[in-house]
């Protein structure tokens, strides 16, 4: 629920809400470690990114860390070994396996951080294609997908696109919590994008985990009105941020009409 | 050392008999003391010796009032704030019987503007309680011209606001679920409208508002931090009239009249916002199908049976409505029902029997292609209350009663269609059973010394059937527990301790010491700024522990000029423990395992607030302003330290004035200001995925820019004499169109993603508002 959204829909009814930029002092706290790394089906060559947080007000939000030991080991004992490619990107070749249990090891300046993720079974979507909403007098297309839910069981999913020639975007992720087992129709909306017919849209569905879940599921229900914004929880214990994902994906271009 | 002796005669008055009354006849005079024009019982009135002022009583609740003095002649000075001061001689040689009628005063001539409540404050044993003067609402300017009480009392020192589109409050340093409304006794869920711009209470409907920041009395329970006591207008026992207004976002209407004349009356209000009325001039045909609006309806009837029976029937019914045709459907509201029976058993006891019923549900309905279903959720209580009250002598008022609380609550349902991609779901109901017990008395030992104190004794059950699951420390399910209906699933007995205590210095000057433990076992669950019709009710369990506060607080009071000026300082430290909050990013909704998102902690709020009104001339008005501090300690949050609770503001200061420029016009301003809410910012950043995060360190570790407002108001009233009165109140929100920072967030800038800022969102700029009002 994004009350702070609808409060100030409520206000936009009465016209009377503004919005500005403003100065802000803010904190510069101690650098944070920051480690990012996904499996994926889909691909062959696996990808864990290393950082520190820096200060709000640095133009370049990324600040590499060189120089770890990064490994993935599977549950068949097989152990992948990264090598850094450029600043803190740390790469292996492999390809994931559905329902496959990967952990990853962090070595860094005498200190260990490990996270473990079990690629979820691949779920696909059996159609895509657009849609067409009126709100407050606009029309607004959206990019429909279908799919069957497996019954029983938690599944949590992931969505990203690209329109166009942009970049791949993360839309956002949802779960079953409310539709287990269900043939489920995804409307899937950017409020930043609007889509025109003939606009060439690629959406990937990704099948994650939990711990991926919550992971997102924390940013994106982090708004305005959230009393209080934490970070999300983080898979290595304290002393680092991040996570670690292994997750089934599969990519369905489209053209919207 | 009087608080010494005090105590030990408080414990001596609790377990031993009460002390016969000596040697000299007494005789008893009681009666009612009502508003001559209307019938209308008054509340809190004043009558006392006109020899010795120090000698009197005031009427309860139902303007019902018992003094017992030894036989003889006395002029006794009944008095009433905004009424003319009536004296009356009395020969007394056997109780008495005697209802008294006061004519209510023009606001010029002051000199028989009553002086009662105006020192009041000053002699009145009670201490944190703050009376909200209906008359001086009426000119208090607000938001879109429509009167508030709630907005009104957050101009109280020790009240903070909610913040700006909010009928939310806290009291020194609570939280806003620890706020005991009710209204008729009826306790009211979900005091706002339109997500809190507006608040359910329509002021035409209501005749007294009592506000309890500390030391409340017994009879109140269930809540931490205050208790907020409305009561309604019992309608015209003399003739039928009619009032309303026309405003710029609702209408109101009232009517009102006997059923029999001096016998019972009726009144009925009502009011609807008509914003949606603007939908229908769209071209869009979903716009103009759309709902947006709100209404209330209060409903109140009495009937006196006899000399000493009388029976009140009263009833609230609120609803908002929003929707957007085709897509969704969003309604919520309060229902509350009143029975009461009111038995004069004789000149020194009085009694009154209630029977509550309130619900407070929600619905949203979700339409579209392919999804339909309805998400519904409901709290409700039934609530027997019996309350007697002993007059005993001139110096000792006993009060005592019980109240059965029955409380359930289906937290939320889904109905959804097969073809729907969406399962139905039925979380299961929870109830409870809330007995309490309580004894309290007012005494008067000597003339200087006064006190309350009492005792509560409360006994929450929480029963089956249901499944109830026990939770380790990382919310993971360790237990399950299956109760049959009617089983005890979780039991809390608290005894709660009330002081207040009055030591009157000189005529015009008193000290004040009150003590009080609460506690709460009904808690609202929210992780948002802004409180919701949708935010989930959970009752204490074997997880949930029950609120509790203790708190005490010391004052001095004095009155100025003749009591033309009333100054207060009050001060309080008040610890609680079993204190909620949550797991980062908490799954607060329709959630079976809602109780794993919890955490538990203890919180500590102190402060000095300072008052100083001005209650007669033409000029009235207060100062007020509160040097705070509230702050929480969790284990699992902000690594264990101490940090500021949201609601958190060092100072907070308003300033009301109300001129009587001349016969028809009157002015009013207020004037607000205070410290930014503490709030959570990042101190860092970071990228995943080429998405910017931030990076969070401590809890409310910022503040929001203070705030501050000025609105000013006016009103023209047509003459008094005319049978068809009109007036016309105008009136300017934030007249100087400050930005107050409703919200501050942080984003990628447009054009280049790289660079972060930090952007404000203001809600309200300046806002004029025009309202026209009819009585007859």
């Amino acid at each position: 629920m994004k009350q702070a959204y609808l409060i100030i829909l409520i206000a936009g009814f009465f016209s009377v809400s503004c919005e500005d930029v403003i100065d802000i002092n803010l904190n510069d706290a101690d650098p944070q470690l920051v480690i990012v790394g996904t499996v994926s089906n889909r691909s062959y060559e696996q990808r864990v990114t290393l950082s520190r947080t820096v200060a709000f007000d640095v133009s370049e939000p990324f600040d590499p860390v060189s120089g770890a030991t990064v490994t993935v080991s599977d549950g068949r004992g097989q152990t992948f070994q990264f090598v850094e490619r450029t600043p803190g990107v740390y790469v292996a070749n492999f390809r994931g396996r559905e329902r496959e249990r990967y952990e990853l090891s962090v070595q860094l300046e005498g200190q260990v951080y490990t996270a473990i993720s079990t690629m979820p079974p691949l779920i696909t979507a059996d159609s895509i294609g657009t849609g067409v909403r009126t709100l407050f007098g606009e029309e607004q297309k959206f990019i429909s997908i279908r799919y069957a839910d497996p019954a029983g069981m938690p599944n949590y999913y992931r969505y990203l696109w690209r329109v166009n020639n942009g970049a791949m975007k993360m839309l956002y992720v949802t779960q079953d919590k409310f539709n287990d087992g269900r043939y489920v129709s995804e409307d899937l909306v950017d409020f930043d994008t609007d889509l025109v017919a003939g606009d060439s849209v690629v959406v990937r569905m990704q099948c994650i985990d939990k711990a991926a879940f919550d992971f997102w599921n924390a940013v994106q229900s982090t708004n305005p009105g959230t009393a209080a914004p934490a970070n999300p929880p983080s898979m290595f214990g304290a002393g680092a941020l991040g996570y670690f994902s292994a997750y089934a994906e599969s990519e369905m271009p489209t053209e919207v009409q | 050392m009087q608080f010494c002796r005090c105590s030990i005669l408080l414990f001596l008055v609790f377990i031993g008999p009460v002390a016969p009354l000596f040697s000299q006849t007494k005789h008893t005079i009681s009666g009612h003391i009502r508003d001559a024009q209307s019938g209308e019982t008054l509340i809190g009135a004043s009558i006392r010796l006109g020899a010795d002022p120090a000698v009197g009583a005031r009427t309860n609740n139902y303007g019902f009032y018992s003094l017992t003095l030894p036989a003889g002649s006395y002029t006794l000075v009944v008095s009433h704030v905004g009424y003319r001061t009536l004296e009356i001689p009395v020969e007394l040689a056997a109780d008495t019987a005697a209802d008294i009628e006061l004519h209510s005063g023009e606001l010029l001539q002051e000199v028989v503007i009553s002086q009662s409540a105006a020192d009041g404050q000053v002699k009145s044993p009670q201490m944190g309680l703050t009376r909200v003067d209906m008359n001086e609402i009426k000119h208090v300017p607000v938001l879109m011209g429509e009167k508030d009480v709630l907005k009104t009392i957050q101009l109280l020192p020790g009240v903070l606001s909610g913040g700006e589109g909010s009928s939310n409050f806290f009291v020194r340093g609570g939280a806003g679920d620890q706020n005991l409304i009710l209204l008729d006794e009826a306790m009211v869920y979900n005091a706002s409208h339109l997500f809190g711009f507006f608040s359910t209470f329509n002021s035409d409907a209501i005749k007294d508002v009592k506000l309890y920041k500390g030391g409340m009395p017994a009879q109140y329970g269930g809540r931490l931090a205050s208790v907020l006591d409305i009561t309604m207008l019992d309608g015209n026992k003399k003739s039928f009239g009619a009032e309303g207004g026309i405003g710029l976002i609702a209408s109101r209407l009232k009517v009102d009249g006997p059923i029999v004349e001096d016998r019972g009356s009726f009144v009925v209000t009502g009011r609807r916002t008509y914003a949606d009325l603007f939908l229908k001039l769209s071209s869009d045909e979903s716009v103009r199908n759309s709902r947006l609006y709100f209404y209330d309806l209060n409903a109140k009837a009495n009937y006196r049976l006899d000399e000493r029976n009388t029976l009140y029937l009263s009833g609230y019914f609120g609803r908002d409505l929003m929707g957007y045709s085709g897509l969704f459907g969003f309604d919520w509201g309060n229902a509350t029902g009143t029975l009461r029976w009111n038995r004069v058993w004789n000149s020194r006891w009085f009694s009154n029997t209630t029977a509550v019923y309130s619900n407070f549900n929600y619905n949203v309905n979700i339409e579209s292609d392919d999804l339909n279903f309805v998400i519904a959720s409901r709290i409700q209580n039934y609530n027997l209350k019996q309350d007697f009250q002993f007059f005993a002598t001139n110096k000792s008022t006993w009060r005592f009663g019980f109240n059965l609380l029955h409380q359930g609550i289906s937290p939320a349902r889904i109905d959804a269609d097969e073809q729907t991609s969406v399962n139905s779901l039925r979380l299961e109901d929870r109830a409870g059973l809330e007995l309490a017990a309580y004894l309290s008395h007012e005494w008067k030992p000597t003339p200087q010394l006064s006190v309350i104190y009492g005792l509560r004794l409360a006994n929450f059950v929480l029963l089956g059937p249901g499944t109830f699951y026990g939770y380790d420390n990382e919310g993971d399910v360790v237990d399950t527990r299956i109760y049959e209906k009617g089983e005890v699933a979780q039991h809390y007995l608290n005894l709660e301790p009330r002081l207040s205590l009055s030591y009157q210095l000189q005529a015009d000057n008193s000290l004040k010491l009150s003590y009080n433990r609460n506690a709460q076992y009904l808690h609202q669950l929210t992780n948002a700024t802004a409180s919701l019709p949708t935010d989930t009710w959970v009752m204490s369990s074997n997880n949930i522990k029950p609120q509790l506060a203790d708190q005490v607080a010391l004052g001095y009071y004095q009155n100025f000029n003749n009591d033309r000026y009333a100054f207060s300082v009050e001060s309080y430290y008040k610890y609680m423990e079993n204190q909620i909050d949550y797991r980062n990013a908490a799954d607060l909704q329709a959630n079976e395992y809602i109780e794993a998102e919890l955490l538990y902690g203890v919180g500590r709020a102190y402060g000095v607030e300072l008052y100083l009104k001005k209650q007669q001339g033409r000029l009235n008005g207060w100062l007020s302003y509160a040097l705070a501090k509230s702050e929480r300690q969790f284990d699992d949050i902000n690594d264990g330290n101490w940090f500021p609770a949201r609601q958190d503001r060092t100072h907070d200061l308003s300033a009301v004035a109300m001129y009587q420029l001349s016969p028809r016009w009157n002015v009013s301003a207020t004037f607000v200001y205070s410290t930014g809410n503490a709030v959570t910012f990042p101190s860092g950043k970071y990228t995943v995925d080429g998405r910017t995060l931030w990076y969070y360190t401590e809890r409310n570790g910022y503040r929001m820019p203070d705030y501050h407002r000025l609105d000013i108001g006016a009103t023209w009233e047509s003459a008094a004499s005319k049978r068809f009165q009109t007036s016309w109140t105008f009136g300017i929100y934030n007249a100087y169109n400050r930005k107050n920072a409703y919200i501050i967030d942080f984003r990628e800038n447009e054009a280049n993603p790289n660079i972060t800022e930090a952007y404000r969102i203001a809600l309200f700029g300046i806002i004029p508002s025009i309202t026209w009002n009819f009585k007859f």
